[in-house]
């Protein structure tokens, strides 16, 4: 029998509060998004150091790697928007008062905050600004002319 | 309160969406005396100590990624300070450089922003003479997505013009300023059909009352590189010569000023070609060869065929945008080697739109300079016909836009003068007509047409509405001056 379908409130009232692992989670959580956030650009930046490997001239060609690896490195240049953290934040805290009712459903969400994490990072640096300049604008651009062959040309 | 908020709307909408016009405000300036105040100052650019950076010294124009090999002569800033009176002047600096961004005019202008409140400066005017054997000062000539810029040089580049910019102002003396033209003859070519170009070499030439040594100023069309694509020495290249030349002769200061330089107006080899291969100095010879003939040209104009210029001045100064449909341009404001600011667009091929500006300075009732922030094919300049704002395969649009000139006429500029390359350098203004990028990779490669001409120039321009945006601009500048 489905308790919860039949009494919401008495079964919202007996599930007991966030445990401390949970809130401790919770936290950790949050303060290694707000980590993630401010380092995603600079972890990136190393893909230019890594890019500009010897070993890759002979597979890229040096323009195309020269090209690459100039974009990239130049994302430390990059202004990091931290609404799209505080908007993650708002989304799990809001995700979580949701789910508060229910210790599944929480740990569930819990669980994705590593997710919500990725997709953060991901947002950060494709949305990052460059001089004025969106780094998913340069992707586009980037990837309009590779399916035109630029690395071929290069 | 709907009406409101349509409104609110559409006026972000109008202002978020609209392209080729987008204005600045026109700073104005003027001045009416008795006499000319003129001076010219001179200060070379150093180049740096090995201890003061590890950024290398790219050499521009051409090829990338190649140091320079060793020093011809030194490139240097020149300045001219122009006023009507003793208190208060405009100034106009030469750079001896391929060309120089807005952000480094925008750092040569701060720079001098006590100077000029101190001593009356309406307004500096920067441009660079285009010499190709110069240190890379815009960041095209380092390796791929590298800046080529060395900071250090761009910093002397900076003091140097500053220093110049004073000498100029203490130098300044009384007296006439006066315009001559001569013809010239074999000293261009054009690489690129239609081969239109000015072959009239322009000089204001300014005489002290006391007569010591005066100021010139030679407008001329033509890249400086006659020292050819395999040069590596860093140099003035031909204005350097003429200047010199012009020196020994006269002992006037004199200042060189790129014209309609576009689509590609470059001096000729002037040597007999056959005997490159066995002088390794072949090049040096014809730098000085052209230098030499473009001073003669210059000098042999006689006083009875100048005018005076009265003794007044006014200038208008806009910003505009420029649809950037040219997506090198965007790596290069993304990696941070170009200097102009972007801005949102969506009509342009990028998204974005560059931003950039242009003036108009007359002087006397007769003479206009139109001071342009790039390399402008000529016909854009000297055409009779109006030219279509639509282009092969973008712009499907019925507008139609004057050339240069005819707007000069329409507004009464009298002589119209370019300054190419001035205040900024946002590469080649074409004709919308003639605007070809490749098909599958614009503005990466070259296009060629079904004639077999090389569209080249276009890998090098902001976009098909360079033009047409320029010319809406200085009609704005024109209006603003001729009032």
């Amino acid at each position: 029998m489905n308790t919860e379908t039949n009494f919401p409130t008495q079964n919202r009232r007996a599930v007991p509060a966030p445990t401390r692992g949970e809130l401790l989670f919770f936290c950790l959580s949050m303060l290694t998004a707000w980590g993630v956030w401010f380092c995603a650009l600079q972890t990136v930046r190393h893909l230019g150091d890594i890019l500009r490997a010897p070993l890759l001239t002979d597979i890229l060609g040096a323009d195309t790697q020269g090209l690459l690896a100039g974009i990239f490195s130049g994302l430390s240049d990059a202004r990091v928007e931290p609404g799209i953290f505080v908007l993650l934040c708002v989304w799990a805290v809001f995700a979580l008062l949701f789910c508060s009712h229910n210790r599944v459903r929480r740990r569930a969400v819990l669980g994705l905050l590593p997710l919500f994490l990725l997709i953060g990072y991901i947002l950060s640096v494709v949305c990052a600004d460059v001089n004025g300049v969106r780094f998913y604008d340069i992707l586009f651009s980037l990837a309009k002319m590779a399916g035109n062959g630029l690395f071929e040309v290069l | 309160m709907k009406r409101y908020i349509y409104g609110t709307f559409l006026m972000l909408f109008l202002f978020l969406f609209s392209g080729c016009g987008e204005q600045g405000n026109i700073l104005t300036g003027s001045s009416v005396g008795n006499s000319w105040y003129v001076g010219h100052g001179q200060a070379e650019i150093a180049l740096p100590e090995d201890t003061e950076t590890d950024e290398p010294l790219y050499i521009a124009g051409y090829h990338g990624g190649e140091e320079i090999a060793g020093v011809l002569d030194m490139p240097c800033a020149n300045a001219v300070w122009m006023g009507t009176d003793a208190d208060s002047g405009i100034l106009l600096l030469g750079v001896d450089c391929v060309g120089l961004g807005s952000d480094t005019v925008y750092a040569i202008r701060s720079r001098l922003a006590d100077f000029s409140a101190e001593n009356g400066c309406q307004r500096v005017f920067v441009y660079a003479t285009h010499t190709h054997a110069s240190i890379d000062t815009l960041g095209l000539w380092g390796p791929t997505a590298v800046d080529g810029k060395n900071r250090a040089y761009m910093e002397n580049l900076i003091s140097s013009a500053v220093s110049a910019a004073e000498a100029a102002y203490v130098a300044r003396k009384c007296g006439a300023l006066y315009f001559g033209a001569a013809e010239t003859e074999g000293l261009q070519e054009d690489s690129r059909a239609p081969y239109v170009y000015d072959e009239t070499l322009y000089q204001l030439r300014f005489v002290p009352k006391d007569d010591s040594a005066g100021t010139r100023i030679v407008f001329f069309a033509a890249h400086a590189e006659s020292l050819r694509g395999d040069n590596r020495l860093l140099s003035r290249d031909f204005p350097g010569v003429m200047a010199d030349t012009i020196r020994a002769e006269t002992g006037d200061g004199t200042l060189f000023v790129p014209g309609a330089i576009g689509g590609l107006v470059m001096t000729p080899v002037l040597l007999d070609e056959s005997t490159v291969d066995g002088d390794p100095d072949f090049y040096i010879k014809n730098c000085t060869a052209t230098g030499k003939a473009l001073a003669a040209c210059a000098l042999s104009i006689s006083p009875d065929d100048e005018t005076a210029v009265l003794p007044s001045y006014a200038f208008a100064e806009t910003e505009y945008a420029v649809p950037l449909d040219n997506t090198v341009f965007l790596y290069y404001r993304f990696l941070g080697i170009l200097g102009n600011p972007l801005t949102r667009n969506s009509d342009s091929e990028t998204g974005y739109a560059l931003h950039t500006s242009c003036a108009a300075l007359r002087l006397g009732d007769s003479i206009t300079i139109a001071m342009l922030p790039g390399e402008i094919f000529p016909e854009l300049v000297y055409s009779d016909t109006e030219f279509s704002a639509a282009g092969v395969g973008y712009a499907l649009t019925d507008e139609t836009f004057p050339s240069l000139s005819a707007l000069a006429e329409e507004y009464g500029m009298g002589t119209l003068l370019i300054a190419g390359l001035c205040g900024d350098e946002t590469g080649y203004i074409l004709p919308p007509g003639d605007y070809l990028v490749n098909p599958d990779l614009p503005y990466f490669d070259g296009a060629e047409d079904d004639s077999g001409e090389n569209h080249y120039e276009e890998t090098n321009s902001a976009g098909i509405r360079a033009a047409q945006c320029l010319a809406e601009a200085m009609e704005n500048v024109f209006r603003a001056v001729g009032k």
